[in-house]
């Protein structure tokens, strides 16, 4: 057996979920092993001392503030992960950019009428007479194709 | 009927967990209770290990209990409860921790503190005991390595259970266990010379 297979396999018997042969298996590989023994060792030890942890004392008046949370029917977000969520989330951002770019759009309009002196009406667009272009005929050359015509 | 009167002096109630679930559906408000006083001190003691915050961990472990009664009916009454109780906090646990990836807050203490860990680790000075230097790297480990970890030597969780709360294969948890207990031993390296 490999050291990596046992210490695997010392997981396995410290939780008490290897097989009889596993655990003799693992028995032989230990004898003849110091390093898969010292790994036994400190999962022992760090087994022995998570389970003898501080457990911290939930609040005493954790029944009152569920049933006053449930009474009140707000049990989805409490009122701190609301106001996080809300400043986390781009809705106040987008809010705040609305009005100020209104307001800049606004002020670009009010500008455009003073330097153009007047606003523009419909009048105005019918004055505005668009000059005719005239287009030349492209010569014969530019479209036949006589080479093509003779493969052909 | 002794067990039931000692029972009744030391205010535990003698119905099994299924049972006051199936009395909570039946709208024996008091079955509540005695779910949350059985429960409460394994899911907080659960919560503050993943979130590392004692606020967070009450506000988590509030919602844990609403969600209980507010999903009453959703429970398999052959199920263990804890397991189903485990399911909620850690999903909770999980929200709480992507949130905060979005929304990273440190505060000044713990700057310095993880600043000065850095520099001078408490184990390697040999001046904290095994079981504090165990709490440090626990805390340092991975969540998705110190969650299952946690729930097999702290809660006493089966595999199989962890596999159930947690919504993964029971391969997964064994070698996310294994990792973990790899982790923590180059972590206690170190104090375990000292405390040898």
């Amino acid at each position: 057996m490999k050291c990596s297979e046992a210490k695997i396999l010392i997981d396995y018997v410290l939780d008490g979920e290897a097989s009889y042969n596993e655990e003799q298996t693992l028995r032989f590989h230990l004898n003849g092993c110091s390093d898969c023994r010292r790994v036994m060792l400190m999962n022992k030890a760090i087994s022995k001392n998570v389970k003898e942890l501080h457990e911290p004392s939930p609040p005493e008046d954790l029944m009152d503030m569920v049933k006053a949370r449930l009474k009140s029917g707000n049990y989805n977000k409490t009122p701190l992960q609301q106001k996080k969520r809300f400043l986390s989330s781009n809705r106040w951002r987008i809010a705040a950019v609305i009005p100020f770019a209104a307001t800049l759009f606004f002020i670009y309009q009010t500008i455009q009428n003073e330097h153009s002196g007047s606003t523009y009406t419909t009048s105005h667009i019918e004055e505005i007479s668009t000059p005719e272009i005239q287009y030349a005929p492209a010569p014969v050359v530019a479209y036949s194709r006589p080479s093509s015509v003779s493969t052909f | 009927m002794a067990r039931i009167n000692i029972l009744k002096k030391s205010g535990k109630d003698p119905r099994t967990d299924s049972q006051l679930m199936i009395d909570l559906c039946k709208g024996d408000e008091d079955a509540f209770n005695h779910v949350m006083k059985r429960f409460q001190r394994p899911i907080f003691s659960h919560l503050i290990r993943m979130l590392g915050d004692e606020d967070d961990a009450q506000e988590q472990l509030q919602m844990t209990f609403c969600r209980v009664y507010k999903y009453r009916n959703n429970y398999d009454p052959e199920r263990p409860l804890i397991t189903w109780i485990y399911t909620i906090a850690s999903n909770l646990a999980k929200k709480e921790w992507r949130r905060r990836s979005r929304w990273t807050m440190v505060s000044l203490d713990k700057v310095v503190l993880s600043a000065k860990q850095k520099v001078t680790p408490h184990y390697r000075e040999g001046r904290r005991e095994l079981g504090a230097s165990i709490e440090e790297a626990v805390n340092q480990l991975p969540e998705h390595y110190r969650e299952p970890f946690l729930l097999r030597e702290k809660e006493g969780l089966s595999y199989d259970e962890i596999a159930e709360v947690l919504d993964i294969k029971v391969g997964t948890v064994k070698s996310r266990i294994n990792r973990a207990r790899s982790g923590l031993r180059v972590l206690l390296e170190d104090v375990w010379e000292l405390w040898k």
